[in-house]
């Protein structure tokens, strides 16, 4: 696949850590599975030990399926960090999916320019491998599937 | 219970010079602010029983144990209690109990961010810089994408802002320009802080993007300071120089928060944190008093849309309503609510609240020179925070 975004040279994932490692198994196999809870089937996002709805410990990571679209986004001129200042510009965003509302993934945008770039844009999935453990999920606007 | 209002008040107050470089350390720095804060009630370390500081951060440079041992403190009492800026604001709420309880007489509190020109923590065995560092599921959901730190974050409520209250970037510019011009307003009359020149909208406006929407001028810089105040019981605090300014209400509250959410999670309340009108409302009830009855309120305002978060929080104006509010004047030093009286986080210095408590202090004296509002007689100071908020009211005597 080709290298969208350079994410060796930063700071990577702890894609091992047991409590999220499901995340990351996922992304590498091309899916974004969210932590859903077995007995109330709510979503919820950042992982918790207990189903902040029914508390319930009965929780399993589930692939969504639905329509990932742009809850909100900057463009990032300067980071004064030197460790991400080598990317140039870049825009970090936070995407949401109609069947899990009101969770929020943060990722980067590509093949946008920032000027085109609007809220509640349709988004698809782009999965960046970066090594054998760590598969990057990124995004960028949805093709229009009836486009020639 | 019986009720906390007016059993403590603050007794003396210090701070050091603010810079952008005083190539000095976050210790010394703290040595200093104690020293002026004990110099201004006429007291020594003996004299010093009890010593509460934020939980997170300050002692990583300065930790009370050391503190004892430098300065020769027989501590009775120590306690940590919040985080940075609002653990600034709730060492009061802390500081009150132990005195209440007869733990402590009287009680010493410092704070420096140490994000100064000279940093006393060694690097971490990667060599990463201290700003590169966030914990647990910030470093694997969201650092690797360069969403490294809370600017990032708030220009990603800033656009979501824009888009939920229906704003031209034009109309919120002049809303977020509104806030940066009338900080700095306050610093420069101030004269102590680090920003001396004043600032125009064509300043603002011209100044770089650094994170869209966000400007050079919506962010605070990172300066050298350390402050630290004296609190005592009010029998005790008749007895010292200054007139006591009494702690008349404390109000807290927080809402339950997925680790590693700060800014970039909150559901539908991404861009409104119902509890910290909570906080603000149990302290008003303490000090008896409403809304109208403040005449200045010190809010968090390291960055300008945090102010317009928090003044609708806080429930100083409904949700989005915060731009029209700072766009009429009403948070000048003339108008009904003046904020960061002395220029706050963005333009005074950024000490985490701990700048904006000494300013408050000397408000309720009278002492506050350029910047000093007519009579004011109460003046409230809220820690601003994703999860949890806590408020302190001051009266003075």
């Amino acid at each position: 696949m080709k290298e969208y975004l350079d994410f060796s040279k930063g700071p990577l994932p702890d894609v091992e850590f047991s409590e999220w490692a499901d995340f990351w198994e996922g992304t590498r196999q091309g899916e974004i599975r969210l932590p859903r809870c077995r007995d109330c089937n709510q979503f919820h996002f950042y992982p918790c030990w207990l189903c902040p709805f029914c508390h319930s410990p009965n929780i399993e990571w589930y692939a969504v399926t639905s329509q990932p679209r742009l809850f909100t986004w900057t463009y990032v001129r300067r980071n004064l960090s030197p460790v991400f200042a080598i990317r140039g510009p870049y825009i970090v965003a936070l995407v949401e999916f109609d069947e899990a509302p009101n969770l929020y993934l943060t990722t980067n945008i590509i093949e946008c320019q920032p000027e085109d770039i609007y809220i509640g844009m349709p988004l698809e999935a782009v999965f960046q491998r970066v090594d054998d453990k760590i598969t990057m999920p990124i995004f960028r606007p949805m093709k229009d599937k009836h486009a020639a | 219970m019986e009720s906390l209002r007016d059993k403590i008040a603050i007794v003396g107050i210090g701070e050091t010079e603010y810079s952008f470089k005083l190539n000095r350390g976050a210790r010394e720095l703290i040595t200093e602010a104690i020293y002026k804060a004990l110099d201004d009630a006429k007291i020594s370390p003996k004299d010093i029983d009890g010593v509460v500081t934020e939980s997170t951060w300050v002692q990583q440079f300065l930790n009370h144990p050391e503190l004892a041992l430098g300065l020769g403190i027989n501590t009775r009492y120590a306690g940590g209690i919040g985080s940075t800026g609002n653990g600034n604001v709730a060492s009061f709420h802390l500081a009150a109990k132990a005195i209440a309880a007869g733990q402590a007489d009287t009680v010493l509190t410092y704070f420096t961010n140490g994000y100064g020109s000279q940093q006393d923590i060694p690097k971490t065995a990667s060599g990463a810089r201290r700003e590169d560092i966030t914990r647990g599921i910030k470093d694997s959901f969201e650092a690797p994408y360069g969403s490294n730190g809370p600017r990032i974050y708030f220009a990603q409520v800033a656009n979501r802002y824009m888009y939920e209250y229906g704003l031209t970037k034009e109309q919120f510019s002049r809303q977020l320009g509104a806030i940066a011009i009338n900080n700095r307003r306050n610093a420069v009359l101030n004269g102590r802080g680090v920003e001396k020149e004043p600032l125009t909208y064509e300043d603002y406006l011209n100044s770089r993007m650094i994170a869209d929407p966000l400007r050079l001028f919506d962010f605070c810089r990172w300066n050298d300071g350390a402050c630290a105040w004296i609190v005592t019981s009010a029998e005790r605090a008749k007895g010292f120089p200054h007139a006591p300014v009494y702690v008349t209400g404390m109000g807290s509250s927080w809402t339950p928060e997925a680790r590693g959410d700060y800014w970039t999670q909150g559901g539908k309340n991404y861009l409104y944190k119902p509890h910290m009108a909570v906080a603000l409302d149990r302290a008003l009830q303490m000090a008896g008093i409403s809304r109208g009855d403040l005449d200045f309120a010190q809010i968090y305002d390291a960055y300008t849309i945090m102010v317009l978060i928090f003044l609708e929080s806080l429930g100083f104006c409904k949700k989005g309503e915060g731009g029209a509010f700072v766009e009429s004047g009403a948070i000048s030093l003339e108008g009904s609510l003046p904020i960061d009286t002395h220029g706050g986080n963005l333009s005074h210095s950024y000490i985490n609240m701990a700048s904006h408590i000494v300013e408050a202090v000397r408000q309720l004296r009278g002492d506050a020179g350029a910047c000093q509002i007519k009579d004011a007689e109460y003046g409230m100071i809220e820690g601003g925070s994703s999860w949890e908020e806590f408020v302190t009211i001051l009266r003075r005597a």
